[in-house]
Protein backbone atom coordinates (compact mmCIF):
# COMPACT_ATOMS: atom_id res chain seq x y z
CA UNK A 1 0.00 0.00 0.00
CA UNK A 2 1.62 3.59 -0.99
CA UNK A 3 1.82 5.96 1.51
CA UNK A 4 0.39 8.79 0.59
CA UNK A 5 3.16 12.23 0.64
CA UNK A 6 0.34 14.15 3.06
CA UNK A 7 0.96 10.91 5.90
CA UNK A 8 4.55 10.92 5.03
CA UNK A 9 4.61 14.80 6.19
CA UNK A 10 2.45 14.08 9.41
CA UNK A 11 4.99 10.88 10.40
CA UNK A 12 8.03 13.58 9.69
CA UNK A 13 6.14 16.27 11.73
CA UNK A 14 4.67 13.58 14.92
CA UNK A 15 8.74 11.68 14.29
CA UNK A 16 10.10 15.62 15.31
CA UNK A 17 7.58 16.16 17.98
CA UNK A 18 8.29 12.68 19.69
CA UNK A 19 12.06 13.34 20.12
CA UNK A 20 11.47 16.93 21.50
CA UNK A 21 9.32 15.12 23.84
CA UNK A 22 11.83 12.59 24.84
CA UNK A 23 14.41 14.77 25.05
CA UNK A 24 12.57 17.43 27.57
CA UNK A 25 11.59 14.05 29.46
CA UNK A 26 15.07 13.12 29.56
CA UNK A 27 16.51 16.95 30.78
CA UNK A 28 13.89 17.22 33.09
CA UNK A 29 14.35 13.93 34.78
CA UNK A 30 18.22 14.11 34.65
CA UNK A 31 17.70 17.61 36.44
CA UNK A 32 15.25 15.48 39.49
CA UNK A 33 17.70 12.52 39.87
CA UNK A 34 20.98 14.62 40.42
CA UNK A 35 18.82 17.19 42.91
CA UNK A 36 17.46 13.81 44.43
CA UNK A 37 20.76 11.80 44.27
CA UNK A 38 22.94 14.56 45.72
CA UNK A 39 20.78 15.47 48.95
CA UNK A 40 20.94 11.05 49.58
CA UNK A 41 24.57 11.44 48.91
CA UNK A 42 24.81 14.40 50.46
CA UNK A 43 23.26 13.17 53.65
CA UNK A 44 24.66 9.77 53.85
CA UNK A 45 28.35 11.76 53.25
CA UNK A 46 27.36 13.75 56.45
CA UNK A 47 26.15 11.08 58.52
CA UNK A 48 28.83 8.74 57.91
CA UNK A 49 31.17 12.35 58.99
CA UNK A 50 29.96 12.74 61.67
CA UNK A 51 29.98 9.34 63.01
CA UNK A 52 33.59 10.01 62.28
CA UNK A 53 34.04 12.88 64.21
CA UNK A 54 32.29 11.50 67.38
CA UNK A 55 33.81 8.21 67.30
CA UNK A 56 37.14 9.42 66.53
CA UNK A 57 37.16 12.42 69.70
CA UNK A 58 38.95 9.60 71.78
CA UNK A 59 41.56 8.31 69.70
CA UNK A 60 42.29 11.68 67.92
CA UNK A 61 43.33 12.72 71.73
CA UNK A 62 45.20 9.71 72.78
CA UNK A 63 46.80 10.29 68.76
CA UNK A 64 46.07 6.71 68.47
CA UNK A 65 47.16 7.17 64.76
CA UNK A 66 46.27 3.21 63.27
CA UNK A 67 43.27 2.99 64.76
CA UNK A 68 42.06 6.67 63.47
CA UNK A 69 43.71 5.17 60.20
CA UNK A 70 42.34 1.72 60.02
CA UNK A 71 38.50 3.63 60.53
CA UNK A 72 39.36 5.90 57.68
CA UNK A 73 40.02 3.12 55.59
CA UNK A 74 37.00 1.33 56.24
CA UNK A 75 35.08 4.20 55.87
CA UNK A 76 36.24 4.44 52.31
CA UNK A 77 35.14 1.58 51.35
CA UNK A 78 31.34 2.64 51.58
CA UNK A 79 29.80 2.88 48.20
CA UNK A 80 29.55 6.49 46.99
CA UNK A 81 32.62 7.79 49.26
CA UNK A 82 35.72 8.49 47.62
CA UNK A 83 38.20 9.76 50.36
CA UNK A 84 38.03 10.41 54.18
CA UNK A 85 40.54 12.86 55.91
CA UNK A 86 41.08 14.10 59.39
CA UNK A 87 42.37 17.98 60.52
CA UNK A 88 43.20 18.35 63.55
CA UNK A 89 42.40 21.73 65.52
CA UNK A 90 45.51 23.36 63.85
CA UNK A 91 44.82 22.21 60.22
CA UNK A 92 47.14 20.00 59.98
CA UNK A 93 46.14 16.72 57.91
CA UNK A 94 46.32 13.75 60.66
CA UNK A 95 44.83 10.88 58.81
CA UNK A 96 43.89 10.18 55.09
CA UNK A 97 42.94 7.88 52.35
CA UNK A 98 44.39 9.64 49.59
CA UNK A 99 46.50 7.41 47.46
CA UNK A 100 49.60 8.35 47.24
CA UNK A 101 49.13 12.40 48.98
CA UNK A 102 46.17 14.82 49.51
CA UNK A 103 45.60 17.09 46.30
CA UNK A 104 46.15 20.53 46.75
CA UNK A 105 42.71 21.58 46.24
CA UNK A 106 41.41 19.35 49.03
CA UNK A 107 44.30 20.25 51.57
CA UNK A 108 43.27 24.06 51.64
CA UNK A 109 39.29 23.24 52.89
CA UNK A 110 38.03 24.46 55.88
CA UNK A 111 35.64 23.69 58.20
CA UNK A 112 32.57 25.26 60.13
CA UNK A 113 32.80 24.72 64.28
CA UNK A 114 28.76 25.49 64.58
CA UNK A 115 27.54 22.69 61.83
CA UNK A 116 28.54 20.38 58.92
CA UNK A 117 29.15 21.74 55.90
CA UNK A 118 29.04 20.32 52.40
CA UNK A 119 30.96 22.00 49.46
CA UNK A 120 31.45 20.80 45.47
CA UNK A 121 35.35 20.44 44.60
CA UNK A 122 37.11 19.73 41.68
CA UNK A 123 40.43 17.94 41.88
CA UNK A 124 42.59 17.37 38.58
CA UNK A 125 43.01 14.22 37.40
CA UNK A 126 40.10 12.76 40.23
CA UNK A 127 36.89 14.26 38.99
CA UNK A 128 34.56 16.01 41.25
CA UNK A 129 33.17 15.50 44.99
CA UNK A 130 31.22 16.85 47.32
CA UNK A 131 33.18 17.27 49.96
CA UNK A 132 31.20 17.52 53.83
CA UNK A 133 33.14 18.55 56.60
CA UNK A 134 32.59 18.27 59.78
CA UNK A 135 33.46 19.40 62.84
CA UNK A 136 34.75 17.79 65.92
CA UNK A 137 34.49 18.32 69.65
CA UNK A 138 32.73 21.92 67.62
CA UNK A 139 36.15 22.28 65.99
CA UNK A 140 38.41 21.99 69.29
CA UNK A 141 39.55 18.77 67.95
CA UNK A 142 39.51 19.53 64.00
CA UNK A 143 37.54 18.20 61.07
CA UNK A 144 36.39 15.31 59.63
CA UNK A 145 36.16 15.52 55.44
CA UNK A 146 34.27 13.06 53.79
CA UNK A 147 34.62 13.40 49.70
CA UNK A 148 30.96 12.14 47.98
CA UNK A 149 32.32 10.63 44.53
CA UNK A 150 29.95 13.04 42.07
CA UNK A 151 31.15 10.92 39.07
CA UNK A 152 29.26 7.83 40.33
CA UNK A 153 26.09 9.68 40.70
CA UNK A 154 26.82 10.87 37.01
CA UNK A 155 26.96 7.68 35.84
CA UNK A 156 24.03 6.41 38.04
CA UNK A 157 21.80 9.18 36.35
CA UNK A 158 23.19 8.73 32.50
CA UNK A 159 22.39 4.91 33.03
CA UNK A 160 18.90 5.73 34.34
CA UNK A 161 17.96 8.39 31.90
CA UNK A 162 19.26 6.52 29.02
CA UNK A 163 17.32 3.34 29.57
CA UNK A 164 14.17 5.51 30.38
CA UNK A 165 14.57 7.19 26.93
CA UNK A 166 14.85 3.97 25.30
CA UNK A 167 11.90 2.71 26.69
CA UNK A 168 9.51 5.78 25.89
CA UNK A 169 11.00 5.99 22.67
CA UNK A 170 10.11 2.64 21.77
CA UNK A 171 6.67 3.17 23.43
CA UNK A 172 5.85 5.97 21.45
CA UNK A 173 7.03 4.88 17.77
CA UNK A 174 4.93 1.89 18.42
CA UNK A 175 2.46 4.16 19.56
CA UNK A 176 2.88 6.37 16.43
CA UNK A 177 3.06 3.13 14.41
CA UNK A 178 -0.56 2.04 15.41
CA UNK A 179 -1.85 5.98 15.25
CA UNK A 180 -0.90 6.17 12.00
CA UNK A 181 -2.71 2.95 10.97
CA UNK A 182 -5.66 4.68 11.93
CA UNK A 183 -4.96 7.34 10.29
CA UNK A 184 -4.57 5.69 7.01
CA UNK A 185 -7.41 3.79 7.26
CA UNK A 186 -10.00 6.46 8.47
CA UNK A 187 -8.59 9.68 6.03
CA UNK A 188 -6.22 8.58 3.92
CA UNK A 189 -7.94 6.58 2.24
CA UNK A 190 -11.15 8.11 1.30
CA UNK A 191 -8.88 11.24 0.29
CA UNK A 192 -7.25 8.56 -2.11
CA UNK A 193 -10.34 7.10 -3.17
CA UNK A 194 -11.36 10.81 -3.88
CA UNK A 195 -8.10 11.67 -5.60
CA UNK A 196 -8.16 8.21 -8.05
CA UNK A 197 -12.29 9.08 -9.15
CA UNK A 198 -11.09 12.96 -9.84
CA UNK A 199 -8.16 11.60 -11.91
CA UNK A 200 -10.60 8.89 -13.92
CA UNK A 201 -12.69 11.89 -14.47
CA UNK A 202 -9.50 14.04 -15.77
CA UNK A 203 -8.93 11.02 -18.32
CA UNK A 204 -12.36 11.36 -19.68
CA UNK A 205 -13.13 7.94 -18.31
CA UNK A 206 -17.24 7.65 -17.67
CA UNK A 207 -17.87 8.26 -14.49
CA UNK A 208 -19.15 5.41 -11.92
CA UNK A 209 -21.03 6.78 -8.87
CA UNK A 210 -20.54 3.45 -7.32
CA UNK A 211 -16.73 4.40 -6.60
CA UNK A 212 -17.95 6.67 -4.07
CA UNK A 213 -21.11 4.91 -2.73
CA UNK A 214 -19.83 3.68 1.31
CA UNK A 215 -17.69 7.12 1.53
CA UNK A 216 -20.85 8.93 0.71
CA UNK A 217 -22.65 7.29 3.65
CA UNK A 218 -20.26 8.31 6.33
CA UNK A 219 -21.84 11.16 8.63
CA UNK A 220 -18.15 12.69 9.36
CA UNK A 221 -16.86 15.78 7.22
CA UNK A 222 -15.52 13.02 4.50
CA UNK A 223 -18.94 11.74 3.77
CA UNK A 224 -19.77 15.35 3.13
CA UNK A 225 -17.22 15.68 0.49
CA UNK A 226 -17.70 12.73 -0.91
CA UNK A 227 -21.31 13.54 -1.45
CA UNK A 228 -20.75 17.12 -3.00
CA UNK A 229 -17.92 15.63 -4.66
CA UNK A 230 -20.19 13.38 -6.53
CA UNK A 231 -22.78 15.77 -7.29
CA UNK A 232 -20.57 17.78 -8.83
CA UNK A 233 -18.51 14.68 -11.01
CA UNK A 234 -22.42 14.02 -12.06
CA UNK A 235 -23.07 17.44 -13.17
CA UNK A 236 -19.29 18.08 -15.12
CA UNK A 237 -20.19 14.51 -16.97
CA UNK A 238 -23.65 15.92 -17.82
CA UNK A 239 -22.15 18.94 -19.06
CA UNK A 240 -19.42 17.12 -21.19
CA UNK A 241 -22.43 14.91 -23.00
CA UNK A 242 -24.34 17.79 -23.85
CA UNK A 243 -21.35 19.76 -24.96
CA UNK A 244 -20.43 16.70 -26.92
CA UNK A 245 -24.03 16.42 -28.69
CA UNK A 246 -23.96 20.22 -29.66
CA UNK A 247 -20.56 20.47 -31.44
CA UNK A 248 -22.41 20.14 -34.67
CA UNK A 249 -21.00 19.64 -38.35
CA UNK A 250 -21.45 23.82 -39.94
CA UNK A 251 -22.79 23.27 -43.02
CA UNK A 252 -21.72 25.48 -45.90
CA UNK A 253 -24.60 25.35 -48.88
CA UNK A 254 -23.58 27.54 -51.39
CA UNK A 255 -26.12 27.95 -54.72
CA UNK A 256 -23.89 28.02 -57.57
CA UNK A 257 -26.33 28.95 -60.24
CA UNK A 258 -27.22 32.22 -58.14
CA UNK A 259 -23.76 33.09 -57.27
CA UNK A 260 -22.50 32.40 -60.97
CA UNK A 261 -25.37 34.79 -62.04
CA UNK A 262 -24.52 37.64 -59.18
CA UNK A 263 -20.49 37.54 -60.29
CA UNK A 264 -21.42 37.77 -64.11
CA UNK A 265 -23.30 40.75 -63.42
CA UNK A 266 -20.71 42.67 -61.46
CA UNK A 267 -17.56 41.21 -63.76
CA UNK A 268 -19.49 41.13 -67.24
CA UNK A 269 -20.31 45.43 -66.75
CA UNK A 270 -17.92 47.45 -68.82
CA UNK A 271 -16.82 49.64 -65.52
CA UNK A 272 -15.47 45.85 -64.58
CA UNK A 273 -13.36 45.53 -67.25
CA UNK A 274 -12.07 49.07 -67.10
CA UNK A 275 -11.46 48.17 -63.73
CA UNK A 276 -8.97 45.23 -64.64
CA UNK A 277 -7.46 46.60 -67.38
CA UNK A 278 -6.19 49.51 -65.21
CA UNK A 279 -5.52 47.27 -62.29
CA UNK A 280 -2.74 45.55 -64.27
CA UNK A 281 -1.56 49.56 -65.32
CA UNK A 282 -1.80 50.01 -61.32
CA UNK A 283 -0.05 46.87 -60.73
CA UNK A 284 3.03 47.70 -63.19
CA UNK A 285 2.72 51.59 -61.98
CA UNK A 286 3.64 50.02 -57.92
CA UNK A 287 5.92 47.38 -58.82
CA UNK B 1 6.37 50.57 -50.00
CA UNK B 2 3.24 50.32 -47.96
CA UNK B 3 0.95 47.14 -48.35
CA UNK B 4 -2.81 48.05 -48.56
CA UNK B 5 -4.93 45.77 -46.71
CA UNK B 6 -9.10 45.98 -47.64
CA UNK B 7 -10.82 44.97 -44.91
CA UNK B 8 -13.98 44.00 -46.61
CA UNK B 9 -17.58 41.85 -45.80
CA UNK B 10 -20.67 41.16 -48.06
CA UNK B 11 -22.83 42.38 -45.50
CA UNK B 12 -22.72 44.95 -42.61
CA UNK B 13 -22.52 44.05 -38.91
CA UNK B 14 -20.06 41.48 -39.95
CA UNK B 15 -17.75 42.91 -37.18
CA UNK B 16 -15.37 44.67 -40.46
CA UNK B 17 -14.69 47.47 -38.02
CA UNK B 18 -13.82 46.30 -34.80
CA UNK B 19 -11.58 43.24 -36.81
CA UNK B 20 -9.65 46.03 -38.66
CA UNK B 21 -9.26 48.25 -35.82
CA UNK B 22 -7.68 45.25 -33.31
CA UNK B 23 -5.44 44.12 -36.21
CA UNK B 24 -4.29 48.11 -36.76
CA UNK B 25 -3.87 48.13 -32.75
CA UNK B 26 -2.17 45.03 -32.71
CA UNK B 27 0.42 45.58 -36.06
CA UNK B 28 1.01 49.12 -34.30
CA UNK B 29 2.00 47.26 -31.50
CA UNK B 30 4.34 44.77 -33.26
CA UNK B 31 6.47 48.60 -34.38
CA UNK B 32 5.01 48.57 -37.40
CA UNK B 33 3.66 51.99 -39.26
CA UNK B 34 -0.14 51.38 -39.57
CA UNK B 35 -2.78 53.54 -41.25
CA UNK B 36 -6.77 52.74 -40.82
CA UNK B 37 -9.24 53.93 -43.45
CA UNK B 38 -12.85 53.92 -42.44
CA UNK B 39 -13.86 54.07 -46.18
CA UNK B 40 -17.40 52.72 -45.27
CA UNK B 41 -18.85 56.03 -45.25
CA UNK B 42 -22.31 55.00 -44.85
CA UNK B 43 -21.69 53.60 -41.38
CA UNK B 44 -18.82 56.15 -39.72
CA UNK B 45 -17.68 53.81 -36.48
CA UNK B 46 -14.27 53.63 -36.59
CA UNK B 47 -13.38 56.62 -34.68
CA UNK B 48 -15.71 55.20 -31.80
CA UNK B 49 -13.37 52.79 -31.07
CA UNK B 50 -10.17 54.82 -31.16
CA UNK B 51 -12.30 57.45 -28.55
CA UNK B 52 -11.89 59.92 -31.02
CA UNK B 53 -14.71 62.22 -29.73
CA UNK B 54 -16.88 63.82 -33.02
CA UNK B 55 -15.54 67.36 -32.16
CA UNK B 56 -11.99 66.71 -32.27
CA UNK B 57 -12.19 65.85 -35.87
CA UNK B 58 -13.05 67.96 -38.29
CA UNK B 59 -11.58 66.66 -41.50
CA UNK B 60 -12.97 63.25 -42.33
CA UNK B 61 -12.01 60.77 -45.77
CA UNK B 62 -15.82 62.39 -46.88
CA UNK B 63 -13.94 65.54 -47.22
CA UNK B 64 -11.07 64.13 -48.99
CA UNK B 65 -13.37 62.78 -51.25
CA UNK B 66 -14.95 65.82 -51.56
CA UNK B 67 -12.31 67.65 -52.87
CA UNK B 68 -12.46 69.79 -49.68
CA UNK B 69 -8.73 68.98 -48.27
CA UNK B 70 -5.51 66.94 -48.52
CA UNK B 71 -5.67 63.24 -47.53
CA UNK B 72 -3.12 63.77 -44.74
CA UNK B 73 -5.34 66.51 -42.88
CA UNK B 74 -7.81 64.06 -42.63
CA UNK B 75 -5.15 61.59 -40.50
CA UNK B 76 -5.37 61.65 -37.15
CA UNK B 77 -2.01 60.36 -35.01
CA UNK B 78 -3.85 57.65 -32.56
CA UNK B 79 -0.24 56.24 -30.95
CA UNK B 80 -1.43 57.12 -27.82
CA UNK B 81 -4.26 54.79 -27.48
CA UNK B 82 -1.17 52.33 -27.80
CA UNK B 83 0.73 53.09 -24.83
CA UNK B 84 -1.53 51.38 -21.60
CA UNK B 85 -0.26 51.01 -18.12
CA UNK B 86 3.63 52.09 -18.24
CA UNK B 87 3.69 49.83 -21.38
CA UNK B 88 5.52 52.12 -23.95
CA UNK B 89 4.85 51.59 -27.19
CA UNK B 90 7.56 51.14 -30.23
CA UNK B 91 9.47 54.50 -31.02
CA UNK B 92 9.35 53.62 -34.22
CA UNK B 93 5.50 52.47 -34.91
CA UNK B 94 2.46 54.64 -35.61
CA UNK B 95 -1.07 53.95 -35.71
CA UNK B 96 -3.20 57.15 -38.15
CA UNK B 97 -6.89 57.15 -38.50
CA UNK B 98 -8.93 58.06 -41.59
CA UNK B 99 -12.63 58.59 -40.01
CA UNK B 100 -15.19 58.61 -41.96
CA UNK B 101 -18.03 61.64 -41.20
CA UNK B 102 -20.34 61.73 -39.38
CA UNK B 103 -22.40 64.33 -40.65
CA UNK B 104 -25.44 63.00 -42.56
CA UNK B 105 -25.15 65.54 -45.21
CA UNK B 106 -21.70 64.56 -46.35
CA UNK B 107 -22.74 61.06 -46.00
CA UNK B 108 -25.83 61.63 -48.51
CA UNK B 109 -23.69 63.54 -50.69
CA UNK B 110 -21.10 60.87 -51.34
CA UNK B 111 -23.36 58.48 -52.00
CA UNK B 112 -26.12 60.19 -54.36
CA UNK B 113 -22.64 61.87 -56.50
CA UNK B 114 -20.10 59.04 -55.51
CA UNK B 115 -16.34 59.77 -55.96
CA UNK B 116 -13.51 59.44 -58.78
CA UNK B 117 -12.56 56.28 -57.83
CA UNK B 118 -9.00 57.21 -58.91
CA UNK B 119 -9.36 59.42 -56.45
CA UNK B 120 -9.38 56.89 -53.41
CA UNK B 121 -6.53 54.98 -54.77
CA UNK B 122 -4.23 57.87 -55.27
CA UNK B 123 -5.42 59.49 -52.00
CA UNK B 124 -4.72 55.76 -50.46
CA UNK B 125 -1.14 55.43 -51.60
CA UNK B 126 -0.31 59.41 -50.85
CA UNK B 127 -1.24 58.80 -47.34
CA UNK B 128 0.93 55.84 -46.85
CA UNK B 129 4.02 57.84 -48.62
CA UNK B 130 3.38 61.08 -46.49
CA UNK B 131 3.15 59.03 -43.29
CA UNK B 132 5.91 56.42 -44.19
CA UNK B 133 3.33 53.71 -43.14
CA UNK B 134 4.38 49.75 -43.53
CA UNK B 135 0.53 48.97 -43.98
CA UNK B 136 -2.93 50.77 -44.37
CA UNK B 137 -5.47 48.86 -43.75
CA UNK B 138 -9.23 50.26 -45.67
CA UNK B 139 -12.58 49.27 -44.51
CA UNK B 140 -14.25 49.15 -47.51
CA UNK B 141 -18.22 49.35 -47.24
CA UNK B 142 -20.13 45.76 -47.24
CA UNK B 143 -21.21 45.17 -50.94
CA UNK B 144 -19.35 45.09 -54.51
CA UNK B 145 -19.44 49.05 -55.18
CA UNK B 146 -17.38 50.65 -57.43
CA UNK B 147 -15.37 52.09 -54.61
CA UNK B 148 -15.09 48.33 -53.03
CA UNK B 149 -13.83 47.30 -56.35
CA UNK B 150 -11.52 50.10 -56.46
CA UNK B 151 -10.27 49.45 -52.81
CA UNK B 152 -9.58 45.53 -53.69
CA UNK B 153 -8.31 46.25 -56.86
CA UNK B 154 -5.26 48.07 -55.17
CA UNK B 155 -5.60 45.92 -52.39
CA UNK B 156 -2.07 43.79 -51.61
CA UNK B 157 -4.54 41.83 -49.17
CA UNK B 158 -8.05 41.17 -49.45
CA UNK B 159 -9.44 39.87 -45.94
CA UNK B 160 -12.59 38.94 -46.19
CA UNK B 161 -14.93 38.49 -43.01
CA UNK B 162 -18.28 36.78 -42.73
CA UNK B 163 -19.82 35.24 -40.50
CA UNK B 164 -21.51 31.68 -40.08
CA UNK B 165 -24.37 33.12 -41.76
CA UNK B 166 -26.27 31.93 -45.03
CA UNK B 167 -26.97 35.61 -46.06
CA UNK B 168 -22.95 35.91 -45.98
CA UNK B 169 -21.94 32.34 -46.90
CA UNK B 170 -23.32 33.02 -50.52
CA UNK B 171 -22.30 37.06 -50.77
CA UNK B 172 -18.54 35.80 -49.95
CA UNK B 173 -18.74 33.02 -52.08
CA UNK B 174 -19.43 35.94 -54.78
CA UNK B 175 -16.59 38.27 -53.74
CA UNK B 176 -13.96 35.43 -53.52
CA UNK B 177 -14.79 34.81 -57.43
CA UNK B 178 -14.77 38.58 -58.22
CA UNK B 179 -11.61 39.06 -56.30
CA UNK B 180 -9.98 36.28 -57.93
CA UNK B 181 -10.87 38.08 -61.08
CA UNK B 182 -9.25 41.14 -60.35
CA UNK B 183 -6.16 38.96 -59.36
CA UNK B 184 -5.53 40.36 -56.06
CA UNK B 185 -2.80 38.82 -54.74
CA UNK B 186 -3.25 37.72 -51.65
CA UNK B 187 -6.92 36.41 -50.35
CA UNK B 188 -7.53 35.36 -46.55
CA UNK B 189 -10.85 34.88 -45.37
CA UNK B 190 -11.68 35.64 -41.25
CA UNK B 191 -14.59 34.10 -40.28
CA UNK B 192 -16.40 36.12 -37.33
CA UNK B 193 -19.05 36.00 -34.69
CA UNK B 194 -18.86 32.07 -34.24
CA UNK B 195 -21.11 30.21 -31.35
CA UNK B 196 -18.50 29.08 -28.68
CA UNK B 197 -20.40 25.82 -28.79
CA UNK B 198 -18.99 24.99 -32.35
CA UNK B 199 -15.33 23.56 -33.07
CA UNK B 200 -13.70 26.71 -33.62
CA UNK B 201 -11.08 24.44 -36.25
CA UNK B 202 -13.51 22.96 -37.51
CA UNK B 203 -15.59 25.76 -38.81
CA UNK B 204 -12.12 27.52 -39.92
CA UNK B 205 -11.45 24.24 -42.21
CA UNK B 206 -14.85 23.90 -43.44
CA UNK B 207 -14.57 27.59 -44.56
CA UNK B 208 -11.61 26.75 -46.29
CA UNK B 209 -12.61 24.04 -48.17
CA UNK B 210 -15.86 25.67 -49.45
CA UNK B 211 -13.92 28.59 -51.07
CA UNK B 212 -10.71 27.12 -51.60
CA UNK B 213 -9.33 29.93 -49.39
CA UNK B 214 -6.86 30.53 -46.49
CA UNK B 215 -8.61 31.12 -43.69
CA UNK B 216 -6.48 33.32 -41.09
CA UNK B 217 -8.29 33.14 -38.68
CA UNK B 218 -12.33 32.21 -36.67
CA UNK B 219 -12.90 34.35 -33.99
CA UNK B 220 -15.64 33.37 -31.79
CA UNK B 221 -18.83 35.59 -30.67
CA UNK B 222 -17.41 37.11 -26.89
CA UNK B 223 -19.61 38.48 -24.34
CA UNK B 224 -16.51 40.48 -23.50
CA UNK B 225 -16.72 42.14 -27.13
CA UNK B 226 -19.96 42.69 -26.88
CA UNK B 227 -19.99 44.33 -23.02
CA UNK B 228 -17.14 46.29 -24.38
CA UNK B 229 -19.72 47.88 -26.30
CA UNK B 230 -17.23 49.63 -28.40
CA UNK B 231 -15.85 51.57 -25.87
CA UNK B 232 -12.28 51.03 -26.67
CA UNK B 233 -10.18 48.62 -28.90
CA UNK B 234 -10.69 45.05 -27.25
CA UNK B 235 -6.96 44.00 -27.87
CA UNK B 236 -5.52 46.67 -26.08
CA UNK B 237 -8.35 46.22 -23.19
CA UNK B 238 -7.26 42.93 -22.47
CA UNK B 239 -4.42 41.89 -23.81
CA UNK B 240 -4.20 38.72 -22.51
CA UNK B 241 -7.47 37.47 -22.93
CA UNK B 242 -7.75 34.50 -25.54
CA UNK B 243 -9.42 36.13 -28.18
CA UNK B 244 -6.59 38.69 -28.91
CA UNK B 245 -4.35 36.09 -29.08
CA UNK B 246 -6.79 34.93 -31.97
CA UNK B 247 -6.53 38.39 -33.59
CA UNK B 248 -2.97 38.37 -32.68
CA UNK B 249 -2.38 35.24 -34.95
CA UNK B 250 -4.45 36.94 -37.61
CA UNK B 251 -2.08 39.68 -37.83
CA UNK B 252 0.37 38.05 -37.64
CA UNK B 253 -0.19 36.07 -41.01
CA UNK B 254 -0.52 39.83 -42.33
CA UNK B 255 2.69 40.70 -41.41
CA UNK B 256 4.35 37.72 -42.99
CA UNK B 257 4.99 37.63 -46.25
Amino acid sequence: MRMPKLLQKVLAGVLVLFVAVVVTTSVISGWNLDRLLREQYDSKGAALANDIAAASVETLLNRDASTLQSALDQSAEIQGVSYVFIVDDRGQIVAHTFVPSVPEAVRSLSGNRATTTIRDVHVDGLGDFADIAAPILGGEAGYVHVGMDRAIMANQIKSAIAGTSLAILVVMIALAAAGAMVVIRTVTRPILRLTDVAQSLERGDPYRPEALAGLSKQKDELGQLARVFGDMAAQVKARETRLKQQVEELRIEIDQTKKAKQVAEITESDYFKSLRQKAKEMRTVRE
Amino acid sequence: MAKIVSIHSFHGGTGKSNTAANLAALMALAGKRVGIVDADVQSPDIHVLFNLEEDEFDKSITDYLCGKCAIEEAAYDCSRALQLDGEAAVASAGLYLVPSSIRAGDIARVLCEGYDVNLLSDGLRHLARCQNLDYLLVVTPPGLSGETLVSITISDVLVVILRPDRQDYQGTAVTVDVARKLEVPRLLVVVNKVLPRYDLKAVGQAVARTYDAEVAGVLPLSEDVIGLASGGIFALRYPDHPLTQRYRDIAAKLMAV
